[in-house]
């Protein structure tokens, strides 16, 4: 669970239909997708349902966890499509959780964007598993007020003119990456054994800065809201947008040593038994039309449309499976129980 | 009684709860070193006038005097006298020795004091050996010894027992009464004991107050009262009198003639004085009827009952067949016993024969 | 009709001890398994191994918490024990309807959920809380008092109130219990208010006491999320390591071996609450 950020799109776009849409007619068939909030709008669903004669049943996760479970219960068959975070694709390959995708039948691959042709992360083995979706990142929010400009370094935390107005994740894996971010590390996802220490060291620091820590997307802009707070390593642009929603004057940035980025793939499940009505659904999604409504309806980042997309792209690490997480975890223990 | 001494007054004391009066007018006074025994029905308000003294409720009228002293107002655990309630409220969690030492150790005697003193209290009341027993481990007559073993304890002016026997199996409760009644004596301190059981009242007491509904009724020696019964109501608590209802005739002095179904007798008034024209019971005790009389009213034996050394026999007027008596005659006496369906002629002396005014209600 | 009223007999002999192997002892002998088991690279090694139970005691991280933990608890627990005593006695000596009134109002935070509690605690004592405007509209403080909350002292104060019911409640219940004439029996023997206090009530309501002990100990040593809402960065507990373990490192075996700890710490309460019963009786 590298990236905490599942439900909350729900949370902004409100009730989401989970329930089976079928039209009369069933030409096609079902395709059956296992993906997230905000991947399968009753719009566009309405849209394909019309277009091909297929039908669409979605069931939501609410972490890669679950979708792992879900999908080893059946062997994938339960499934056609999986929306997959970067982080997490590489279990599903080496769990043959699913299927190369055949690039011939992805008519709609053209329509990314070049940035996102080019990203590596459903790449294997030079074997595509998946195509990219949506996107998003871990910034800084800000209050305006605070900050005319936004903050160019994530230094700005640990700055002790702000100490007790501070907020960060309560989460092992994201700050043992903004800790190899702020250290500049080559690789964020690959730290090094004797990396660990000055992490830990800077993690600990910032601790002392810090007004608390919170868990959750809610919990984060609750605190933030009640006290006074300017700065929050947050959980996605959604955390400014809910802030702004409740009337706090905040920004969001991406400073300039970057931050995490994560990245939603479709693919196409091991088990698919509809494999033509996934093909379909990914070349009816992967349109810049949808890719723009998904960004204004939902705050994602698009792949296929630049459309009210910011303009940080190229300062996002794109998440990868972290290299020892139980060690993250122990780091992590040290740093939140002041032993250091 | 000059000799008296009272250690505790009540003065017109009445007491009520809300809008129901359960006390009204109680006078009564208890001697230094007196048994007095409060008896009376449920609900007769004997126990209100026990926790009244005890202080646990506080009269609505009326003065407590203690040694001339009002002592109404006194807080329960200022009063020199201890209690023996009914369930004993033995404090569970404690051994008999810490029961019985809990009066001492709360008015700060020297623990080295309370230890002597406790195992001369378990001595008198015979459980020296259960010392370090809980109440839990110990059977009903032994929980009552030591109820009494921490009233007395505190050396109190007066100990107030509340129906102490009345969990008692019947054999265990006339041994209490002996037992209760011997360490008064030896104490040589008032008791005063609440009972609605009659026997244990004649048994023990030196005076016994008869409450009814709130008031008392009579007071006096036991003696007194089972010859005497002031009232219908007393003489009814007292069991087996008989009654022969009628009106009064004629007055003279202390005397009364009285019309009855089987024709006019005498009697002697001992409650106030009966008006001509008022309706009476003449009260006979059992044992002073007297078969075989020459003069007489003639009765139908209709049931002898052997009870040991006497035995009751059940007759039935002849000519009034509504008058039944029953008469207590010695089992193994010189003259044979009547049987059942000889007619005798019973007769009494006319001293035995009290006349008590009749009531609507019999309590 | 008899073979009809047996199976049902069966049926429900069956119900009632099948219910608490299935919720009770079939989760603890799970986790007791699986703290024997490891870890290797992200998949269950099932073999037996003392490994995690050494990382424990080897780990100072994993004992200095646990102990500031404890001691955390142990602190609520007796804070809530005094509070609660004070306030079931107060309750218990009024006439019966403001009993029932006042037993009410402290039980009637029960009815509301846990975690719109811990939220009200923070509406109350955060920067912008309402204790804090109280003091900057009184002209007391110009400055929001920050201290109130994200410290330990935040997390004790949470525990006291999200936690003091379960004191209050069974101390009331068994100080209901005692036979009034116990309390009459002291005083008639020339016992003062505190007489009756320490030596009847406080000795027979022991068993209250040491129930209220064990639910305040137990529930707030597994408490993990008030620390995490209140605690601020000094909100890191055993609990919220257990969780840690479970659900970000997804190292299960450890969890359960933390878990294990955990319990067992709680059945040690238990079992030092069993000893204290005994010095309620005095022979």
């Amino acid at each position: 669970m590298a990236l905490t950020r599942r439900g909350m799109a729900g949370m902004i776009a409100g009730a989401m239909v989970t329930a089976t849409l079928r039209p009369a007619f069933a030409a096609g068939g079902e395709v059956r997708m296992l993906i997230w909030d905000g991947y399968a709008d009753p719009e566009w669903v309405a849209d394909f349902e019309k277009q091909t004669g297929y039908t669409v049943r979605a069931t939501y996760a609410t972490s890669a966890d679950e979708q792992i479970a879900k999908m080893k219960a059946s062997g994938g068959k339960d499934y056609d499509i999986v929306a997959v975070d970067s982080a997490s694709i590489k279990t599903f390959v080496d769990q043959k959780l699913i299927t190369p995708l055949d690039m011939a039948r992805l008519s709609s691959f053209d329509n990314l964007l070049p940035d996102f042709k080019n990203f590596q992360g459903p790449i294997f083995g030079g074997v595509r598993y998946g195509v990219p979706l949506a996107w998003g990142s871990l910034g800084l929010v800000y209050d305006k007020a605070t900050f005319p400009e936004p903050p160019k370094s994530w230094a700005v935390m640990w700055d002790p003119k702000y100490k007790g107005r501070v907020i960060s994740q309560d989460d092992a894996n994201n700050n043992i990456n903004l800790g190899a971010i702020m250290l500049g590390l080559d690789d964020p996802f690959n730290v090094k054994p004797d990396e660990f220490p000055l992490i830990r060291t800077k993690l600990a620091e910032l601790r002392g800065n810090l007004l608390t820590y919170f868990a959750g997307f809610d919990e984060g802009t609750t605190l933030f809201a009640e006290n006074n707070v300017v700065l929050m390593f947050s959980m996605g642009e959604l955390s400014a947008i809910a802030l702004q929603k409740k009337g706090f004057d905040v920004g969001y940035a991406i400073p300039d040593e970057g931050a995490l980025g994560w990245m939603d793939s479709l693919t196409l499940s091991a088990g698919a038994t509809n494999v033509d009505g996934a093909y379909a659904w990914m070349n009816f999604l992967l349109q810049a039309k949808y890719g723009a409504d998904m960004t204004k309806k939902f705050g994602y980042g698009s792949t296929t449309s630049a459309e009210g997309a910011p303009d940080y792209t190229s300062r996002l690490k794109w998440a990868k499976p972290p290299e020892d997480l139980a060690m993250r975890q122990t780091v992590w223990n040290e740093v939140r129980s002041g032993a250091n | 009684m000059n000799q008296r001494s009272d250690v505790l007054t009540l003065e017109a004391v009445g007491k009520s709860f809300g809008t129901t009066t359960v006390l009204r007018d109680i006078s009564l006074s208890v001697a230094s070193n007196e048994f007095l025994t409060i008896l009376g029905p449920s609900g007769s308000g004997k126990t209100t006038i026990l926790r009244l003294i005890a202080g646990f409720e506080a009269p609505t009228t009326g003065r407590i005097m203690l040694d001339g002293a009002d002592i109404s107002q006194m807080p329960i655990n200022r009063r020199p006298f201890n209690t023996v309630f009914q369930d004993y409220a033995l404090f569970p969690h404690l051994s008999v020795r810490r029961n019985v030492g809990y009066g001492l150790m709360v008015r700060g005697v020297p623990k080295a004091e309370i230890g002597p003193r406790v195992e001369a209290v378990l001595a008198i009341v015979g459980l020296q050996d259960y010392a370090l027993r809980l109440p839990r481990e110990l059977s009903g007559g032994q929980r009552q010894r030591v109820a009494l073993a921490r009233a007395i304890i505190c050396e109190p002016r007066v100990i107030l027992l509340d129906e102490p026997l009345a969990a008692l199996d019947v054999a265990l409760r006339a041994q209490m009464c002996k037992f209760l009644k011997d360490i008064q004596r030896r104490l040589d301190i008032a008791f005063v004991f609440i009972t609605h059981d009659q026997q244990e009242a004649i048994a023990m007491s030196d005076r016994i107050v008869v409450m009814r509904d709130g008031r008392i009724e009579q007071i006096g020696g036991p003696e007194e009262l089972y010859g005497f019964p002031a009232s219908r109501f007393v003489a009814g608590f007292f069991g087996e009198n008989n009654l022969i209802d009628g009106v009064v005739r004629a007055i003279d002095g202390a005397r009364c003639e009285v019309e009855t179904p089987i024709g006019p007798l005498w009697g002697v008034t001992c409650g106030p004085a009966a008006a001509v024209g008022a309706e009476v019971h003449l009260s006979i005790r059992p044992e002073a009827l007297v078969p075989g009389a020459t003069e007489g009213h003639r009765f139908l034996v209709r049931d002898a009952q052997f009870a040991g050394p006497t035995t009751l026999i059940e007759a039935q007027g002849v000519e009034a067949p509504e008058v039944t008596l029953r008469l207590r005659l010695p089992s193994g006496g010189t003259r044979a016993l009547p049987s059942v369906g000889d007619v005798v002629a019973i007769g009494w002396s006319e001293a035995d024969a009290r006349v008590i005014a009749a009531e609507g209600s019999n309590g | 009709m008899d073979d009809r009223r047996d199976l049902w007999r069966m049926g429900w002999a069956a119900f009632c001890l099948g219910l608490p192997f299935l919720f009770v002892l079939a989760p603890i002998g799970t986790f007791i398994l699986y703290s024997f088991w490891h870890n290797e690279s992200g998949a269950l090694v099932r073999e037996f191994t003392l490994e995690n139970y050494r990382a424990f005691f080897a780990d100072p991280v994993f004992r200095s918490i646990y102990l500031q933990t404890v001691a955390l608890c142990l602190g609520a627990t007796i804070v809530n024990l005094v509070a609660g005593y004070g306030i079931a006695l107060f309750a218990s000596r009024r006439p019966p309807r403001l009993r029932f009134a006042l037993i009410l109002m402290f039980m009637l935070p029960l009815f509301t959920s846990y975690i719109i509690k811990v939220y009200a605690v923070r509406g109350i004592l955060g920067h912008r809380g309402v204790l804090n405007e109280l003091l900057i509209a009184s002209g007391l403080i110009s400055e929001p008092i920050t201290a109130f909350i994200f410290s330990q002292s935040a997390i004790f104060l949470t525990f006291i109130v999200l936690y003091l019911p379960f004191a209050i409640l069974p101390i009331y219940l068994s100080i209901e219990r005692i036979p009034e004439n116990l309390g009459t029996a002291s005083a008639d023997l020339g016992g003062s208010q505190m007489d009756e206090i320490r030596h009847i009530i406080l000795p027979l309501s022991l068993p209250g006491v040491v129930v209220a002990a064990l639910f305040n100990f137990v529930m707030t040593f597994g408490d993990f999320v008030t620390p995490t809402m209140v605690g601020g960065t000094e909100g890191f507990t055993f609990g919220r390591i257990v969780f840690s373990q479970f659900g970000v490192a997804l190292n299960w075996p450890l969890g359960a071996a933390l878990a294990v700890i955990l319990l067992a710490t709680s059945v040690l309460a238990v079992g030092v609450a069993g000893l204290a019963m005994r010095w309620s009786t005095a022979r």
